[in-house]
């Protein structure tokens, strides 16, 4: 059921939606970078400058990534003699452009304002998949030793978070279709591959869970694959202990080395795109979408939404933060090793995991979930 | 290494709690040495009271005898005699905060201070300490080469005279008017002459 | 103030470059850029590659050998740019210089400002972390000003 809009809409839809993704990106990276200063003991960037300082420099810093990525655009950019121009300059805008298409395609508080895509799962991995691919290219493109090992270091990290990753997502995918029926939900579309569907399945249905009614969070109901995804996010989003490929000590600055000015600038403003498309996604998939769809104490339902989504939110970047602070960066093969083992097993048993709960449920065998 | 992660984790947490940035950019310059500056209750800055600072002159104490000149690591004090004046550069860029010149100074004219934002812009900068003073100095009555500044020369007779035993007070008085404005070597080469050998004080 | 000067006041990225200093003043910038003065609170991050830098942060005497590599170091940076100069090594000569007339030590490529053009200069052997900050945040102004 497809819905058509008047194509300036669809226009005004296609512009705003990024530039509001980049916004709250900014406000999230915002955020870590503050969480990860407070963990470490610091203060990180200053929200409220003092008063006797804001006639040097200003009056606060809550879009330091925003000032960050605006400076760069002022800058001047080199490009290195020996680089494959068209690649080391084509890399960093079709790593935007893809995360700008792929946030199309996502609902955020349950809003697809393309309406219901059937396939945006899908549309949605492969588009964030270009961005490591892009990453890879630049950094051979770019003609520096450094770059090399950045890419060679981005390919095995990028083959070890992808598996566990799709896997997880396939079988979160799976429950929509395979447990409605089984335990007495109305079902609404036999394994939908649409967020919206999963957003909306989420919304509409509830989990007894030993007598406490709760919303149908898929987080509930498959926990592994939840656990096993947020694993490969703090690698997708080089969260400390991932941060191999750019770690600043090891290859100066992995593929990014050569990039100056506007065209590093571009790939801040993917990475942030990212940061938000991620956890977007994520909560999407397993926090239900942040969708409220009743109006209590007669505040609009949209509204409750935002606030649900903000604190989802929160909690999300809290322990990316405390992640992000508390570990050392692993070596490329400690880093290939553990996804091996910890998130891909998890990831498998997620997998299996809606069919477990399916035969538990035929054999007769009370788990204490219902879904209602 | 569950365990070491866990602890790593209840450590980030703790550090939350406390956190260790001063105030320094910001906050209030006014310090207080009463409260504790070190540890989770520092407040502005490491400023203790022993820092050694910007180096201060005071032109008025100084005698210019040029001590400080003779003792300074980094040649920071350079003096000149020129025309019967002695003019002193200070060039804080050189200057390496070692405190000897305030160790030597005879006069307490020179105080090195616990101001330490010196950044400056250039050599024409308004933050740049490039003090340069002058002291008159008194001539050689025979040859005209420079003796001392007059400062230094009215300061130290009196001194001389006041710190000496009543026998020889008269004695060094008049010494002082015979040689005290002779440069060294005349001085020494007419010690004959004029009786000034030291060894008559014993 | 326009964007463009705001932005880069934000936002000064800074590069050590350490040009055979006796590493007190290395050791100071680290103190600067540790936690307990958090240089972030005002948008300060330290990178080690000078094409990201906007700030550099140059100590020591600048051996005779160190001096073509700080100079191409100095060009890989993306314009605008500023350098400060930290310690009475890099303004002067310092400790390494002790007297004009018997000439600089055999070693010495002459101060920083003979090589690459130095803004803002934080005297002190070493400075103190404040100072260092104090140098940036000068440092940050005058970017700002720049074309
Ligand atoms: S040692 Fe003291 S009195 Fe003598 S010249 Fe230096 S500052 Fe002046
Ligand atoms: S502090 Fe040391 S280097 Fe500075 S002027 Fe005094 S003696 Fe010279
Ligand atoms: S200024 Fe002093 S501390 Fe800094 S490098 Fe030179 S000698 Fe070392």
């Amino acid at each position: 059921m497809a819905v058509y809009l008047p194509i300036w809409q669809i226009i005004i839809i296609c512009f705003a939606l990024p530039a509001v993704g980049f916004f709250l990106g900014v406000l999230f990276q915002s955020l870590i970078r503050k969480l990860t200063a407070r963990f470490q003991g610091r203060r990180g960037p200053w929200y409220i400058v003092p008063k006797s300082l804001r006639p040097v420099v200003g009056s606060t810093r809550i879009l330091q990534p925003f000032w960050d990525i605006m400076k760069l655009m002022y800058k001047q950019t080199l490009i290195p003699s020996t680089a494959q121009r068209k690649i080391f300059i084509s890399a960093p805008f079709a790593a935007s452009t893809s995360l700008i298409i792929a946030i199309w395609f996502i609902p955020i508080i349950g809003i697809s304002p393309f309406g219901p895509f059937e396939f945006s799962l899908i549309i949605t991995l492969y588009l964030m998949l270009i961005v490591p691919l892009t990453i890879v290219a630049s950094g051979a493109a770019s003609s520096s030793p450094w770059g090399a090992i950045g890419s060679y270091r981005e390919v095995i990290l990028t083959l070890a978070y992808e598996i566990p990753f799709i896997l997880g997502i396939f079988s979160t995918a799976m429950l929509t279709g395979i447990l409605t029926p089984v335990y007495g939900g109305v079902p609404l579309i036999p394994g939908s591959l649409s967020l919206t569907d999963i957003v909306n399945f989420q919304a509409s249905h509830s989990i007894s869970f030993f007598g406490f009614k709760i919303p149908a969070f898929f987080i509930l109901l498959n926990p592994f694959a939840a656990a096993a995804i947020l694993m490969s996010l703090i690698g997708k989003l080089k969260i400390k202990p991932m941060d191999i490929p750019d770690a600043e000590v090891e290859v100066i600055a992995g593929a990014y080395t050569e990039y100056t000015g506007k065209l590093l600038g571009v790939y801040e403003i993917a990475k942030i795109l990212l940061l938000f498309i991620s956890l977007t996604l994520f909560i999407d998939m397993y926090l239900g979408g942040a969708l409220v769809t009743v109006n209590y104490l007669g505040v609009p339902s949209f509204i409750w939404s935002g606030i649900v989504f903000g604190v989802e939110i929160v909690i999300l970047i809290l322990i990316i933060s405390v992640v992000n602070a508390a570990n050392a960066r692993f070596r490329i093969d400690q880093a290939f090793t553990w996804y091996m083992k910890i998130p891909l097993i998890l990831s498998l048993i997620g997998l299996v995991w809606p069919y477990i709960m399916v035969s538990l449920a035929g054999a007769g065998v009370s788990i204490g979930i219902n879904i209602v | 290494m569950v365990k070491g992660k866990i602890k790593l984790l209840k450590e980030a947490l703790e550090s939350s709690k406390s956190i260790q940035t001063l105030d320094y950019p910001g906050g209030d310059p006014q310090i207080d040495y009463s409260k504790p500056r070190f540890g989770s209750g520092a407040k502005y800055s490491h400023i203790c009271e022993g820092l050694r600072g910007v180096p201060q002159y005071s032109e008025e104490d100084c005698c210019g005898c040029a001590a400080c000149e003779s003792v300074c690591t980094a040649n920071t004090i350079k003096t000149e005699d020129v025309n019967g004046k002695r003019i002193f550069t200070i060039d804080l860029g050189r200057c390496v905060f070692c405190g000897r010149c305030e160790e030597e100074c005879p006069e307490d004219a020179i105080k090195l201070t616990s101001r330490f934002e010196l950044a400056y812009t250039g050599p024409d900068s308004q933050n740049l300490e490039k003090v340069k003073f002058e002291r008159d100095l008194i001539l050689c009555e025979r040859c005209g080469n420079p003796v001392a500044p007059v400062k230094q020369y009215e300061i130290y007779s009196e001194k001389v005279v006041k710190n000496l035993g009543e026998k020889w007070r008269e004695q060094s008085k008049e010494d002082i008017e015979k040689a005290g404005k002779l440069c060294r070597e005349c001085r020494r080469r007419n010690a004959y002459t004029l009786n000034l050998h030291t060894r008559k004080y014993y | 103030m326009g964007l463009k000067q705001k932005a880069r006041l934000y936002s000064p990225w800074v590069f050590h470059a350490h040009c055979s200093g006796c590493n007190g003043c290395g050791i100071e910038i680290a103190a600067a850029l540790n936690p307990r003065y958090d240089p972030e609170r005002i948008g300060v991050t330290l990178h080690n590659n000078p094409r990201h830098a906007d700030i550099m942060l140059v100590e020591g005497i600048v051996a005779k050998q160190h001096v073509p590599f700080l100079k191409r170091t100095y060009d890989q940076m993306p314009t605008p740019k500023a350098v400060v100069a930290i310690g009475s090594c890099a303004i002067t000569g310092g400790v390494f210089k002790p007297d004009d007339d018997k000439g600089p030590s055999y070693t010495q490529g002459g101060p920083v400002d003979r090589i690459i053009p130095v803004d803002v200069y934080v005297p002190g052997c070493p400075p103190k972390p404040e100072a260092i900050i104090d140098g940036v945040i000068k440092a940050a102004i005058i970017l700002s000003k720049r074309e």
